[in-house]
């Protein structure tokens, strides 16, 4: 019994984190056509500031990461993908993928490829035990965190002028601009967005090994990349169910497996990425407007 | 009012509209029409800076605004009503029209708002209504209101008896004449040609990319003429331009 | 004659720039001689994803995966048996026995490679799209797990060794001439020109005719020939790899190779693998003063992999469809007259 709550637990957090990732590759994926795989580069950017702040009160190290990496998305998205603007999406990918690449490239020259330790507080990391469970807390903050966001999205979403324009450029970017909104704001608002929901997984996804490398954004992107897709694209939503369910999943894969196909947890679940794309083709979730035809 | 010198739209090596020259003056209201894959689409979106101009330039106001790109020009006073409505479905009503005035003020808005509520009272009960689930003649409606929310000088419509029960056309082309009436030059893409003839002061007739007829109403209220240009046969008499 | 080299200038062209880049490596320093290789290694894996991803326009993050199964089957077939029994020693009897050499191992590797692709190919020519892409993906992640795993048959994510060296410049030449002989006859047979023009409106030919899962099947098919062979002639190369080797890095590698020449042309591809592999290569002997042979450039030193990414943004950026534009090579008289007539600025004559 306590381990099934542990395991749920686990669950809920991964698939927490897994959410927060699936929904800051599927911001600017509905509103530019982009799959950003220097996401990845956001999270690793995010985590090599926790280490230059390692040891300054940790109210300036967290708030400072989240920060340099909401800067580090604007600085991307006029830098990067600006002169890019309306390329299709293979070209927008390759782009992506050779910015990735770069940034990685430039981290390992700054940081070399070791992996560096950083400290973060402690209550991250500590162990929480009610009843006969302990678990970290790192679980909860994640969970937490990931509820935070995604209402304060949603809520933005509904309530703000920036939100409504985002969701009209979301719908169809050219007739967006017909009405007056301007491009260059609702761009930069995603990515900023974007970059705010990436320092709060850099912030989770270094807590759980204490360490940066300058490959630590690869895994993370594709599991984005998986669950915005999954989940439906164009969905923030179907985003965000996608990613929870795939960090579900794994923890489900990880308890249910037995020993000897242990190793072969990922194959698992992709062949279960397979099996829902079969069925599913547009995804779980499908927003009308944004429906690909098929 | 508006000036378009000799405008080349290419897509990729394919020119589609070659060497067009039109102009809207003032206060009046102006055709284009044409047959299907003419190139009226393209110059309205060429217009607002949605589509590249491979030569030649566009004039508003005197202003050379060649390529501004759309979001501008909405504020210099130039509007685009998109060809099939193209309204947000997944927005209500309210925030429909509540995209386009981003840069009033709120007072400005709300009037802006119940300005376009008197006009089209078929609006108003359904603010809250996802704009998805309205029928084709009030979609209509909501995107010429959105495009009126900020009062634009120079309005452009792109086919908006598209798809439409001929009542409501009727009530569509009544609604631009009282803002004919009210001072806003238009600019009206169509494919029911009669309608447009009848309702502009002049009209040009676009075909393979081309201006191929173009007249007053009066002039051109011969059908024979029309239909010959759709149609391509040459020559053309009274104010024709040949390739 | 002039009309022949005009019709045939597509193909020839490729091969003589072929031919050149073979020879000017073959007599160059022994390190640019391996460079050489891996070049012609890479525009063979290059044609082999533009046969799908190219032709169909479905852009599939797996083709990798028949690298993988070319290499390994290659590997199985080609090591010496006595070499394989204390490396392997978990084969079957039957597997342990064989030892074929460089030209049926080939053939073998690649044919095996296809019936894998065969084993998929049916929902997933179905898919459009970044569903396609999605599940091709999939399929990568687990034939690397399966690879990085199955240690019986693959010796799991330790070093496959001993593979016998019999890739040469003149043999990887050879192969490169071949197979962009295959996929240029398939891109201008019926099947290959229906499934290119669905390319362009996904949408309108499914409206038009089902076939088109057939057609993509076709390319599939020929894609994994291809690309097994490739990842052969790999294995042959090197003499050793391991599972990662044709996994993230040389997915997105040959990728951007492909559109940085021009997804849609063979010329793009060929070119865009030359292009690519050359810059590498330089960036690399410029950084560090001594060449380094494997394909994969992972951040030994992050400059030269900086460089690479530096390059390829800015050309893309000013030519979005890649070098190429999507267009093969032309017959320069002919190309010479197109410009001529596109700046007198008359479109009747500007065709293509």
């Amino acid at each position: 019994m306590t381990s099934i709550v542990q395991h749920l637990v686990d669950a809920a957090s991964l698939g927490a984190l897994y959410a927060v990732l699936a929904i800051g590759i599927a911001l600017m994926f509905g509103i530019m056509n982009l799959m950003n795989l220097a996401y990845g580069e956001l999270i690793m950017i995010g985590g090599y500031s926790l280490y230059a702040l390692n040891g300054e009160p940790w109210p300036l190290q967290l708030l400072g990461c989240v920060v340099i990496t909401i800067v580090a998305a604007l600085l991307m998205e006029r830098l990067a993908f600006r002169p890019f603007r309306g390329a299709s999406a293979p070209v927008l990918l390759v782009t992506s993928f050779a910015l990735s690449f770069a940034l990685q490239a430039i981290a390992t020259v700054a940081f070399t490829s070791r992996a560096k330790g950083v400290s973060l507080p402690g209550f991250l990391d500590s162990s929480i035990t009610v009843g006969s469970v302990s678990f970290s807390s790192l679980n909860v903050v994640s969970v937490v965190a990931a509820l935070v966001l995604v209402t304060g999205l949603a809520t933005g979403l509904r309530r703000s002028m920036i939100g409504v324009q985002m969701r009209a450029a979301a719908e169809s970017f050219a007739t967006a601009r017909l009405v007056g909104v301007r491009a260059d704001k609702v761009i930069a608002a995603a990515f900023g967005i974007s970059g705010l929901f990436a320092g709060v997984a850099a912030i989770l996804v270094v807590a759980q090994s204490g360490t940066v490398t300058p490959t630590i954004g690869v895994a993370p992107v594709l599991v984005a990349f998986v669950a915005t897709i999954v989940g439906g694209l164009g969905s923030l939503w179907g985003a965000a169910w996608g990613g929870f369910g795939l960090g579900a999943l794994t923890v489900l894969l990880q308890v249910v497996l037995p020993t000897e196909l242990a190793p072969y947890r990922d194959a698992f679940l992709y062949a279960g990425v397979i099996f829902v794309l079969l069925v599913r083709p547009q995804g779980l979730i499908v927003l009308r407007a944004r429906l690909e035809r098929v | 009012m508006l000036e378009l010198d000799q405008i080349t739209i290419s897509y990729g090596r394919t020119a589609v509209v070659t060497g067009l020259s039109l102009t809207v003056p003032q206060g009046e209201a102006v055709s284009l029409i044409g047959p299907n894959g003419a190139g009226k689409t393209s110059t309205l979106a060429a217009i607002v800076g949605l589509r590249q101009i491979t030569a030649g330039s566009v004039r508003f106001d005197g202003e050379e605004i060649t390529g501004r790109a759309p979001e501008l020009l909405v504020r210099q006073g130039l509007a685009l009503v998109p060809e099939r409505r193209q309204i947000f479905t997944t927005l209500t009503v309210r925030e429909n029209l509540r995209l386009a005035t981003a840069d009033l003020d709120r007072v400005a808005a709300a009037e802006a708002l119940e300005r376009e509520m008197e006009r089209f009272p078929a609006l108003r009960g359904r603010l809250e209504h996802p704009a998805g689930g309205l029928s084709g003649g009030q979609q209509q409606q909501l995107a010429i209101s959105r495009a009126l929310m900020c009062r634009p000088r120079l309005l452009l419509l792109d086919e908006p008896s598209l798809g439409l029960a001929p009542k409501i056309v009727d009530e569509v082309f009544a609604t631009l004449d009282q803002l004919r009436a009210s001072g806003v030059t238009i600019l009206l893409v169509e494919q029911n040609a009669l309608r447009a003839v009848r309702f502009a002061d002049r009209a040009y007739v676009l075909n393979a990319g081309r201006v191929v007829l173009e007249g007053t109403s009066a002039e051109l209220a011969d059908t024979d003429l029309l239909t010959n240009s759709y149609l391509g046969v040459a020559p053309t008499s009274i104010g024709g331009k040949d390739a | 004659m002039r009309g022949f080299l005009e019709r045939a200038w597509p193909l020839l062209g490729l091969w003589l720039l072929l031919v050149v880049v073979a020879t000017i490596g073959a007599n160059a320093s022994l390190v640019i001689q391996r460079d050489t290789i891996e070049i012609l290694v890479n525009v063979v894996l290059v044609v082999g994803l533009y046969s799908f991803v190219g032709t169909s326009g479905v852009l599939s993050f797996g083709q990798m995966s028949f690298m993988a199964i070319g290499a390994y089957v290659g590997a199985l077939l080609t090591i010496p048996s006595v070499q394989k029994a204390s490396l392997l020693p978990d084969l079957p009897g039957w597997l342990q026995a064989i030892e074929l050499g460089p030209l049926p191992g080939a053939l073998l590797a690649g044919l095996v490679t296809v019936v894998f692709a065969a084993i998929i190919v049916f929902p997933i020519v179905r898919l459009s799209g970044l569903a396609a892409s999605l599940v091709m993906f999939a399929v990568l992640v687990i034939v690397f797990q399966v690879a990085s795993n199955w240690t019986a048959v693959t010796r799991g994510s330790q070093t496959m060794i001993g593979v016998p060296t019999n890739t040469t410049i003149v043999t990887a030449l050879a192969w490169a001439i071949a197979v962009i002989g295959l996929v240029y006859a398939y891109q201008r047979s019926a099947s290959g020109l229906r499934l290119r023009a669905s390319r362009e409106d996904d949408f309108a030919a499914r409206a038009a005719g089902v076939s088109i899962a057939r057609e993509r099947a076709i390319a599939f098919l020929l894609s994994a020939f291809v690309t097994g062979i490739g990842g052969f002639l790999y294995a042959q190369f090197q003499g050793a790899f391991t599972p990662s080797a044709f996994y993230l890095h040389i997915t997105f590698l040959t990728i951007a190779m492909l559109v940085f020449g021009g997804q849609k042309s063979l010329a793009g591809a060929v070119i865009g693998a030359i292009a690519i592999s050359i810059l590498s290569l330089l960036f690399n002997v410029a950084e560090d003063g001594f060449q380094a042979g494997p394909i994969d450039f992972p951040g030994r030193d992050g400059l030269a992999a900086a460089g690479l990414a530096i390059c390829i943004l800015a050309v893309l950026a000013r030519r979005r469809d890649g070098l190429m534009r999507g267009r093969e090579l032309e017959w320069p008289g002919r190309w010479i007259e197109r410009r001529r007539a596109a700046r007198l600025n008359d479109p009747e004559t500007d065709r293509s």
